[in-house]
């Protein structure tokens, strides 16, 4: 008789009651009487200065900063990162060689094929799910896509386990998301991203506007805070002094010398020429920036990667900038120093088909693809894992999604077998069952 | 002087509110009156009824009601509950001057008359129903016109339910908006059962989808004996429009990638519900438990309340009824017959019989009006659970039925109670402990209330610009029917020139439509050039009554002064329900936490960097303070700083200044001269006494 069965054979009030106790000593809280683990659970999101379930043990994080780079649509593996010259499923892609031995790349790469020896290609990711907005859920949450539940993204997972770095910055930021409702999810508010809609736009309405000098600024907040006092005075609910806090953090970043992170005007036009003046160039400039100013999780979304139809032509239209941007971004960290403590990801939902179809398209295609890890202590110079010559299945050390997750999550130091629960008292990991690709770290 | 500018003012002012009143009546006002459906004193007395029963409660609790609040705080409290929006100037003025004894019932009765009711309410089923105006292959827009009809035609909610539980036939077609509760979750039948009895049975099923529900009683094979009444349904409409494959010789000729459009055209355009339900599930590849098999097929039975019994076909004479025989022989079938089991859903579900459909209403009616209910959560009942005050929300659940279902007569009871009336408690409840209702709660306004309120200041008839109901599915139900009509010569160049993708569409009627504003509003602009000249020289030189005449002569020529934009020129400056949904995610609306219509109840009320951003430096500099909105003309019409102080307070917070706070102000005037008014203005805005609801 398993303990299911135990517990199920008891009535309902024992069964509640003995659920609720072990569930208290699962939390690390006391037991709680009457009140079940949603109730616990409900109550730790309520007040964030709770401990979280269990002791949360950081493990050594090597990657203080993830810029993690999402192509939407699913991007062809075969013609961008495992080139397969001369077979039938290669199409036309040529493969160049790269300044990593014996790694090469298709022929659209020729910027990237130099940044190569900080570059880990995975190309033995496989997963089951070929659907865009399913996959690109998956990709992001590690979860499948339900109606019933909003699960955060990788990236709020890092922001809520491990913090931020600098205080009066955002902990996430998404550039170019668009109607993006992958988040903070089930997590309290406080770690929704940063959307920036723009790169080159920056940050909306975080400078006074026209006609509004400081001093001016000064008075008027004088006078809020006086109004505000009075209604404290007569209204003490946290949700009202929640409010008092945001004020404070978003004029502290108004004033913070940080907020020039947004600004890509501060950047010399050699250094934005050499990113490219392209929305994703931008964003990748941007992402260093914020990286700079101490950010830790910044995404930068790039469209238009579905080709079911003429997939040569608008890859060669598509992948000019992604090439110009990311050996840029590689070069640019390098140079300042941070490729080793910010881990740079490049992925995509899933990859296309190994074979081509009349219309000179390629079609989804979750078997078998390729993500491409860089810094952040992940070795540079090779490629992990393989498929068939023909490209068709993974044939060497195949990766899940969930496992890529948790490789990213492990270099930042979040342990992958931590469970939290969400408020409505389920359990959750940050990667689900993923496991980490140790092998990939130097 | 001062006298007749006052009454110059005054005339103004009274001729915009009589102008209003002869406005053509809008197009989201509800079909009939409250009082014409039932009569104020049925109600009212229903509602002491109610105040009778929480004031044994409190009693019990050894709690004390709070005393009753002021005309101010009423009059900002009603419109906020009732209408989703802060009252505008001439509407506090007209009830802080009226001296009839029962002014706050018959303004209740007066605001649930209104089509900022319709609106407002409009946005309680579109984050409730998760509505989305675009999602992949669907448009939503018929399920919010559907929505919007449903509620100004005051259709009983019993029936709703069963409308979008049984609607059949495609989603884009006229009328057939009903679909939309069930697209929603278009190829996840499971989702969209976990999701309905989460809505309105109040029963979080979810987690027995993939396993026994670990804290409550479900099992797996009850959670799929629900979805049995789904089964079988389809998500397209195959006969909804003309066959591809009948097509097929005629398009050979096109290019393959005109086909592949007309293809694609014909997939969105012929999503739709088929399908009665079959009443038979099977259970999924992995089930682990060992009372059933994997893949065996389970019958529709359901969780609680009355049993259903469904006709399954071949029930041949001398043949055993028993279940387990029923049972036998559905395991045996490959197909499953449609024996119409989704209406019997419906009817279970809805039934007066059923023991949480009316209290699941009653009590998401009650927080939605009083801002927590009386059972929490709202949609986690247990077979125990009776709320802070048990006779209440028995009492409750009674009204419901007693009143058919009318959302809006249950609303009205609730808002003639005293209750309605009686100050917000000072504090949180301590942790652990219920809300006991001695008073409203306090809480924040919700995204819709915020944006509504700031347009409010833009523009004092918010309302009269509310749009027709269908305007936005209008350009997909005519598209619809030129489908069903076209062949395949027709449909090459609808693809061809555009008119094949229905969002393509919407955006490109959307700019023309934007383009004819911008031109027609240029125009305009160059003919009120010189009288804002006039204007401004006006102000300056402090001739209020230069000022009245100019404000008069703009109003003529069709600019009138306060109104950003004429009628139907405001751009995006529409009220929430109007809009796309959800707002775009830099919205102001996203912002300020609007559900991003993922999940159920994700609405958030909480306090984040960008829309205090938006606030100290967006928004209200840019809308609210430039010289075009409601506002600002008020501003400048007024008489003199003690006026334009008091206008500030009353079309903002809806109350006039505190003796202190007008001294102060004045004394603020006198020192850095008039712009501090919009410094005024931005403070109270910005204030916690804004965008809290008292």
């Amino acid at each position: 008789m398993t303990l299911h069965d135990l517990i199920r054979g008891t009535d309902l009030a024992t069964r509640r009651h003995f659920l609720s106790r072990m569930a208290g000593s699962l939390l690390g809280v006391g037991a709680a009487g009457a009140y079940g683990p949603r109730a616990i659970a409900q109550s730790l999101w309520q007040d964030p200065q709770a401990p979280k379930t269990g002791p949360l043990v950081l493990g050594r994080a090597t990657a203080k900063h993830v810029i993690y780079l999402f192509m939407r649509g699913g991007m062809s593996h075969i013609d961008t990162f495992d080139p397969k010259p001369g077979k039938e499923t290669g199409g036309p892609t040529a493969a160049i060689p790269t300044r990593a031995d014996g790694v090469v790349v298709g022929q659209y790469f020729p910027k990237l094929a130099e940044q190569m020896d900080k570059v880990c290609l995975v190309s033995s990711m496989s997963s089951k799910q070929g659907a865009h907005s399913q996959a690109q859920y998956l990709m992001r949450t590690s979860y499948e896509q339900r109606g019933t539940i909003q699960h955060p993204s990788l990236g709020a997972w890092c922001h809520h386990l491990a913090g931020r770095h600098n205080p009066t910055l955002p902990g996430h930021v998404v550039v170019g998301g668009g109607a993006d409702a992958v988040g903070a999810g089930f997590f309290p508010p406080n770690v929704q991203p940063l959307p920036i809609g723009s790169a080159e736009d920056g940050l909306q309405n975080a400078s006074l506007p026209g006609g509004v000098g400081e001093e001016r600024f000064q008075r008027r907040l004088k006078r809020l805070g006086e109004l505000d006092a009075a209604f404290a005075q007569r209204h003490q609910q946290r949700g009202v002094q929640a409010y008092s806090k945001a004020y404070q953090e978003a004029v502290a970043l108004m004033r913070s010398s940080d907020l020039a992170a947004f600004d890509l005007d501060l950047e010399s036009k050699p250094m934005q020429a050499a990113y490219g003046e392209t929305p994703f160039g931008a964003g990748c400039l941007l992402a260093r920036r914020l990286v700079e100013h101490g950010v830790r999780y910044v995404e930068v979304m790039s469209d238009g990667w579905d080709t079911h139809a003429d997939n040569f032509d608008r890859l060669g239209d598509l992948t000019p900038t992604i090439d110009q941007g990311l050996a840029a971004l590689l070069a640019d960290l390098d140079g300042r120093g941070l490729l080793q403590k910010t881990m740079v990801v490049l992925v995509s939902e899933f990859g296309r088909t190994p074979d081509i179809d009349q219309d000179q398209g390629r079609n989804h295609y979750p078997q078998a693809f390729t993500a491409l890890l860089a810094g952040g202590g992940v070795r540079g110079g090779w490629r992990y894992g393989a498929t068939d010559p023909e490209g068709r299945q993974v044939i060497t050390a195949p990766t899940s999604i969930q496992d890529l997750n948790a490789t990213i999550a492990y270099a930042c130091g979040i342990p992958c077998d931590h469970v939290l629960y969400s408020p409505s008292g389920r359990p959750f990991k940050v990667a689900d069952k993923g496991i980490p690709v140790t092998a990939l770290f130097a | 002087m001062t006298r007749f500018i006052r009454a110059l003012a005054l005339s103004l002012a009274c001729a915009g509110v009589a102008v209003a009143q002869t406005r053509v009546q809008s197009p989201q006002r509800p079909a009939r009156s409250v009082e014409a459906v039932r009569p104020m004193a049925q109600a009212m007395a229903d509602a002491a009824r109610l105040d009778e029963l929480l004031a044994r409660g409190l009693q019990r609790l050894s709690e004390e009601a709070l005393p009753v609040v002021d005309d101010a705080t009423f009059v900002r409290r009603a419109h906020l509950t009732l209408l989703g929006r802060i009252a505008t100037l001439a509407e506090t003025e007209a009830f802080l001057a009226d001296t009839t004894a029962d002014k706050r019932h018959v303004l209740v009765d007066r605001l649930l008359d209104g089509a900022g009711r319709t609106s407002h309410f409009a946005n309680f089923w579109f984050e409730q129903l998760r509505v989305k105006s675009r999602q992949q292959n669907l448009n939503g827009e018929p399920f919010a016109h559907f929505l919007r009809e449903s509620i100004r035609n005051d259709m009983p909610f019993d029936l709703m339910v069963r409308e979008m539980l049984t609607a059949e036939g495609p989603a884009h077609k006229a009328d057939n908006g009903a679909t939309g509760m069930l697209m929603r979750d278009a190829n996840m039948p499971h989702d969209a059962m976990a999701n309905a009895l989460r809505l309105f049975l109040g029963t979080r099923l979810e987690c027995a989808q993939c396993h026994n529900h670990p804290f409550d009683h479900w099992t797996q094979k009850e959670f799929f004996e629900m979805a049995a009444f789904f089964g079988g349904i389809r998500y397209r409409d195959e006969n909804a429009l003309p066959n591809l494959v009948g097509l097929r010789t005629e398009l050979a000729q096109a290019p393959e990638r005109q086909r592949q459009q007309v293809q694609n055209l014909l997939r969105r355009m012929n999503q739709g519900l088929d399908g009665s339900g079959s009443g038979v599930e099977r259970l999924p590849a992995d089930y682990k438990y060992e009372d059933q098999k994997p893949g065996t097929a389970v019958m529709a039975s359901t969780l609680f309340g009355a049993e259903v019994k469904l006709k399954y076909p071949e029930q041949k004479k001398g043949q055993s009824q028993t279940r387990a025989a029923q049972q036998a022989r559905a395991r045996q079938r490959d197909s499953s017959p449609e024996i119409d089991s989704r209406t019997a859903l419906a009817e279970w579900m809805t039934s007066k019989k059923n023991p949480q459909f009316a209290k699941v209403i009653a009590n998401r009616m009650w927080a939605r009006t009083f801002g927590a209910g009386v059972v929490e959560p709202l949609d986690d009942w247990k077979k125990d659970t009776e709320g802070v005050h048990p006779e209440l929300m028995a009492q409750l659940e009674k009204l419901m039925k007693n009143l058919d279902y009318d959302l809006r007569q249950f609303e009205r009871v609730l808002a003639h109670t005293q209750l309605f009336q009686r100050e917000s408690p000072a504090a949180d409840p301590a942790p652990g402990q219920a809300i006991t209702f001695r008073g409203p709660v306090l809480r924040r306004m919700t995204a819709e209330q915020m944006w509504d309120s700031l347009l409010t200041l833009v523009f004092d008839d918010v309302d009269d610009r509310l749009r027709a109901p269908d305007e936005r599915a209008k350009t997909v139900y005519e598209q619809f029917a030129e489908l069903s009509k076209a062949d395949a010569k027709e449909m090459l160049a609808m693809v061809e020139d555009g008119r094949g993708n229905p969002m393509a569409r919407m955006d490109q009627q959307r700019q023309e439509e934007a383009r004819r504003q911008l031109a027609a509003d240029r125009e305009l602009q160059q003919r009120a050039a010189p009288l804002i000249r006039q204007l401004a020289a006006a102000r300056r030189e402090g001739d209020q009554r230069k000022v009245a005449e100019i404000a008069q002569q703009l109003q003529i020529i069709g600019l009138p002064l306060g109104q950003r934009a004429a009628r139907g020129r405001e751009g995006d400056l529409l009220r929430a329900s109007d809009l796309t949904q959800p707002a775009a995610p830099n919205h102001l609306l996203r912002q300020f936490g609007q559900s991003d219509r993922e999940t159920v109840d994700s609405s958030s009320a909480a306090a984040t960097v960008p829309q205090v951003l938006t606030l100290l430096n967006g928004f209200l500099d840019q809308r609210v303070l430039d010289g075009a909105s409601a506002l600002r003309s008020a501003l400048d019409t007024a008489s003199d700083g003690e006026r334009r102080v008091r206008i500030a307070f009353l079309t903002t917070l809806n109350r006039e200044p505190s003796a202190d706070e007008a001294r102060d102000w004045r004394k603020q005037i006198a020192i850095h001269g008039d712009a501090v008014v919009k410094d005024l203005v931005w403070v109270l805005c910005n204030s916690n006494e804004f965008r809290f609801v008292r």
